[in-house]
């Protein structure tokens, strides 16, 4: 119904964005972070989703991670998590797959942070 | 050195990064909506469902990184028994930075409000949900009765 009535003034009325997830219960899902040579490795529990309900976005230096989980017999949640990551991370070179309920995702070192040995040259 | 911060002091310092007008004084409800939100995650998923579809009882359990071998399934009478087990290892060559996740144990006992029929037991595990479907023994399934 899109039936607009002015019969207030609605100059200070808050807007509203439609929201159609807005009654899920957000949940916050339990992370690990490890790391190795070539950069980040973030694994996330998320069960119930399929591979395109995730989204993944970075946004300057943070990671955002959002799912809305609808499952037949449990409760629909909205998973929501997001990192502040190391500058420079090229955004074409993450990864990620679902499994199991599980999200990893790979974050590649950028290239100015991995450690590079110099060598010294005698003169 | 984490270049992570943590996750209930983002939620808190999110709430705190409101426009500016609404900031003052918000500093306990914005803790106390950390902690409240905190509190939600933890439950929203953990346990079972159990519920009755008519011709079937279905049990429904979220269990991330289970592996279909760490489960078992027994149904004794009327009881339906689910154990299952995840072990959380640090992958290869990587040192972890941040370790929220648990290895756990999960085990419920559930005494089915109906008999069921334990050959029309059927267990998935999909997405890291797992869902028993137990189909009612014949007596107890919904007849529909044709007035005559």
């Amino acid at each position: 119904m899109n039936t607009t009535t002015h019969d207030h003034d609605d100059t200070l009325t808050e807007q509203h964005t439609p929201d159609t997830t807005r009654e899920l219960t957000t949940v916050t899902p339990p992370v690990d972070i490890f790391e190795n040579a070539n950069g980040y490795l973030l694994v996330a529990d998320m069960p119930g989703l399929n591979t395109d309900d995730i989204e993944i976005d970075l946004e300057r230096e943070r990671l955002h991670l959002r799912a809305v989980s609808r499952v037949d017999g449990l409760e629909p949640v909205r998973y929501e998590r997001s990192f502040r990551v190391v500058r420079g991370l090229d955004p074409d070179a993450i990864t990620a797959a679902y499994a199991d309920g599980i999200l990893s995702v790979t974050l590649p070192r950028p290239a100015s942070h991995t450690p590079r040995r110099i060598e010294v040259t005698g003169g | 050195m984490s270049m992570y911060g943590t996750t209930i002091w983002e939620d808190f310092d999110r709430a705190l990064r409101r426009p500016r007008g609404r900031r003052s004084g918000q500093f306990f409800r914005a803790l106390e909506q950390a902690l409240e939100a905190n509190e939600r995650t933890r439950n929203a998923r953990a346990g079972y469902n159990l519920r009755d579809t008519g011709e079937e009882l279905e049990f429904v359990a979220a269990l991330p990184g289970v592996e279909r071998s760490a489960v078992e399934v027994t149904l004794e009478r009327d009881v339906l028994t689910v154990s299952a087990t995840r072990k959380l290892e640090v992958p290869g060559d990587h040192k972890p930075l941040r370790q929220e996740r648990a290895s756990w144990q999960f085990q419920r006992s559930v005494a089915l409000p109906t008999p069921v029929d334990a050959e029309q037991t059927r267990a998935t595990l999909d997405n890291g949900v797992l869902r028993i479907r137990m189909a009612k023994a014949p007596e107890h399934r919904p007849r529909q009765i044709q007035v005559g």
